[in-house]
């Protein structure tokens, strides 16, 4: 009977955990049990008690052109925005890494966009891109690079990149954050015995700082690959998704379908796709990143 | 110091509490929401207050929403999804009244209000806030698209009014190429053009005046016509080709966007709901602006979209006879009258269109009132949200130069066949 006073049903941890185990509960639970449901239903301001239709509405999404379409905006921006914010994010943490005068301002300085709420920047960054009055344009003719003025979101290529500057210009401070910290984690000793042996600058980055790198590179490319599949609030105030649908991502479309049109159903199918999507490809991204892990090692 | 802690904690709770629960309206508060333009909004607050002074024992507090229409409708799409008792009064759009009314988010009112009370309204009252014999709504001011007019710069170069489009595009040209040369970013022709539902509205104007329409008298989609096809592809050409309107016409333009830049006195020509007015006759254009009726093609007829906001009463509210106080309130004659003097609302009570003084402080009213009669309304279908979603995003299309005029018209039709109807 000896060790049994380890475990008896101790109350006090049980009672410790239960306040964040009902917030899960009750904030992921239930919304996703919720979406399940409404799901497989028709529902409408015209139907509010919802009419069960099976998988209907998945079986419309599939083979939708308008949903494909998003799918394939969510994806391309995940990739391009999540691309640019690693290689951004890396740079300025090898800067960073550094010393120089002014350091400790310039890393608090940094993380100025990262706070800033997303709506409030991207506000600023419409204002600040408008063709007619924005500032952007005014120094583009100033300095004599444009004549009339760039339409930044006018065209569907132009506008999807004009997102993803916005999107990069708010998390690279992130990516950097992250990565800096794992760089600070590389012991010097490693630099000063590869200088020793006379390893130049790339060398050394390729194979001390890269490989040494690698978790918390993978570590920061899957939290911002999760985030950028679920852009919304830049499409919100940018371009609502234009011009002519072009920068419509999956959440966008989610929410046109659920508050605009009001059909709840199908909506809820969308948001449950979107969900396996992401499910999947984190999966895939944490292979690919052990993967990586390997063959840099 | 971690005994503190805790005690910090707590106290920082409780403090939440006391201000989450002073800051919430009491459940006796009459909440109105309503967007609009800035002038619009501050009238409100006034106009609340007076009813507060003048009804003691009902505070009203003003719930202000976004200018944006559709973000309007999201706010409501949100909030009467959702079974909420507040807001207790709302601002609708036109547009949303047979979608609102089927959906059994307003209270009928006729308990309250009998012949004697719409006797005195203009006739939609019967037609469109009436609907399986059932009063739902009160409509309280009228928005047609017109046309503004910089008249000093007409002057300056010796050019008239247009009556047609291609005058339009004429008179532009002229103007452009003289005040380009020393203000390269002004523009001939402002319109709405973003992908949201003012692009329907300026997509049914030029359509309609080229003979062309939306729906047919059953409701159902006649989005494929000769008529349509040359209105859109007059506004492509707007942009593209004669490049009067901006590049961004059809990326960025709103009514705030586009009355922003022509107050900003870079334009010549700007198609916007008569609420611009009066805030052109505070600026710095005082006196230089002209309204007049949208121009047509030749042999047709000029047509505005027919706008107009009702007040309605959530079907759930609590307090529906204060509800009904402050409906009444805010469409009665005299409040009407002094929105109409002050603020350029057209009214909505046929007396006004006649009364002395309106129609002094108002030249807008000399033209308006035949303007508003002629004016072509937006499918009367529930539907219509998903109707308007679709179309804009096809029109949005043609405009960016994604798809021809005719393809985007026909797919278009195509999408939306299945929504039609009544």
């Amino acid at each position: 009977m000896e060790g049994s006073s380890h475990r008896t049903a101790q109350p006090l941890p049980w009672l410790l955990l239960a306040p964040g185990a009902a917030v899960i509960l009750i904030f992921v639970t239930v919304p996703v049990a919720v979406a399940l449901i409404l799901s497989l239903t028709e529902t409408s301001p015209f139907l509010p008690e919802g009419r069960f239709i099976g998988l209907a509405n998945f079986v419309h999404i599939a083979g939708s052109a308008h949903f494909w379409h998003a799918v394939l905006v969510t994806v391309l921006f995940t990739a391009v925005s999540v691309g640019v914010e690693l290689v951004g994010g890396i740079s300025v943490a090898l800067l960073l890494h550094e010393r120089f005068p002014g350091r400790p301002l310039v890393r608090t300085a940094i993380l100025v966009p990262w706070a800033v709420p997303t709506i409030v920047s991207a506000r600023m960054w419409q204002w600040m891109l408008d063709y007619n009055l924005g500032v952007v344009n005014y120094f583009l003719k100033l300095l004599g690079l444009s004549a009339h003025g760039v339409s930044f979101l006018g065209t569907g290529p132009l506008a999807f990149l004009s997102l993803v500057a916005v999107d990069a210009w708010k998390t690279t401070p992130f990516v950097a954050l992250i990565v800096l910290a794992g760089l600070e984690g590389i012991p010097e000793g490693l630099y000063l015995a590869a200088r020793v042996d006379g390893a130049g600058m790339w060398q050394r980055f390729r194979h001390i700082t890269l490989p040494l790198l690698a978790p918390v590179i993978i570590v920061a490319g899957v939290f911002r690959a999760i985030d950028a599949m679920r852009v919304f609030d830049i499409i919100f105030v940018l371009t609502r998704g234009g011009p002519g649908g072009a920068t419509e991502s999956l959440s966008y479309y989610a929410y046109m379908l659920l508050f605009g049109e009001g059909q709840f159903g199908r909506g809820s199918a969308v948001s449950l796709a979107m969900f396996l999507l992401v499910f999947t490809l984190s999966a895939l991204l944490f292979r690919v990143g052990r993967f990586s892990r390997m063959v840099l090692q | 110091m971690r005994r503190y802690g805790m005690l910090l904690i707590v106290v920082l709770i409780l403090l939440g509490a006391i201000v989450y629960s002073l800051t919430r309206p009491e459940e006796d508060t009459l909440v109105l929401s309503a967007g609009g333009g800035p002038d619009e909004v501050a009238n409100l607050r006034a106009l609340l207050a007076r009813f507060g002074q003048e009804h003691p024992g009902i505070t009203v507090t003003l719930n202000p929403l976004p200018n944006n229409s559709d973000e309007q409708h999201r706010y409501y799409m949100t909030t009467f999804m959702a079974r909420s008792r507040k807001p207790d009064v709302v601002r609708l759009d036109v547009v949303w009244l047979a979608e609102f009314i089927e959906a059994g988010w307003l209270l009928p009112l006729d308990r309250f209000a009998g012949d004697a009370f719409t006797r005195p309204f203009i006739g939609i009252i019967d037609t469109v806030d009436t609907r399986h014999g059932a009063l739902y709504a009160v409509p309280w001011f009228m928005d047609v698209g017109v046309l503004y007019y910089r008249r000093d710069l007409l002057e300056r170069y010796h050019q008239e009014v247009p009556a047609t489009w291609s005058d339009l595009v004429a008179v532009a040209q002229t103007v452009c190429a003289a005040e380009r040369t020393h203000d390269p970013g002004f523009w001939g022709y402002l319109w709405q053009g973003k992908q949201y539902e003012g692009l329907v509205c300026n997509f049914l104007e030029v359509a309609a005046s080229a003979g062309g329409g939306l729906v047919d008298g059953q409701g159902r989609p006649t989005l494929v016509s000769t008529a349509n096809e040359r209105a859109l592809r007059f506004m492509v050409d707007l942009v593209h080709a004669y490049r009067i309107s901006p590049p961004n016409t059809y990326s960025e333009m709103e009514e705030e966007a586009t009355r922003q830049l022509f107050q900003e006195g870079k334009a010549l020509f700007l198609r916007n709901w008569p609420y611009a007015w009066s805030l052109f006759e505070r600026s710095r254009l005082a006196g230089n602006v002209g309204v007049c009726s949208l121009p047509h093609f030749a042999g047709q007829e000029s047509v505005g979209a027919l706008g107009g906001w009702h007040l309605a009463i959530n079907s759930r509210t609590t307090r529906p006879k204060e509800a009904w106080e402050l409906v009444r309130f805010l469409t009665s004659h005299a409040v009407q009258r002094e929105r109409a003097i002050g603020l350029n609302f057209s009214p909505t009570r046929t007396a006004l269109y006649t009364d002395q003084a309106v129609r002094q402080a108002n030249p807008l009213f000399g033209m308006l009132l035949p303007v508003i009669q002629r004016a072509a309304p937006r499918p009367l279908i529930p539907n219509y949200r998903a109707f308007s979603s679709v179309l804009q995003r096809y029109l949005n299309s043609a405009l960016a130069g994604k798809l021809s005029p005719a393809e985007a018209l026909q797919r278009a039709q195509e999408e939306i066949a299945p929504h039609g109807g009544e």
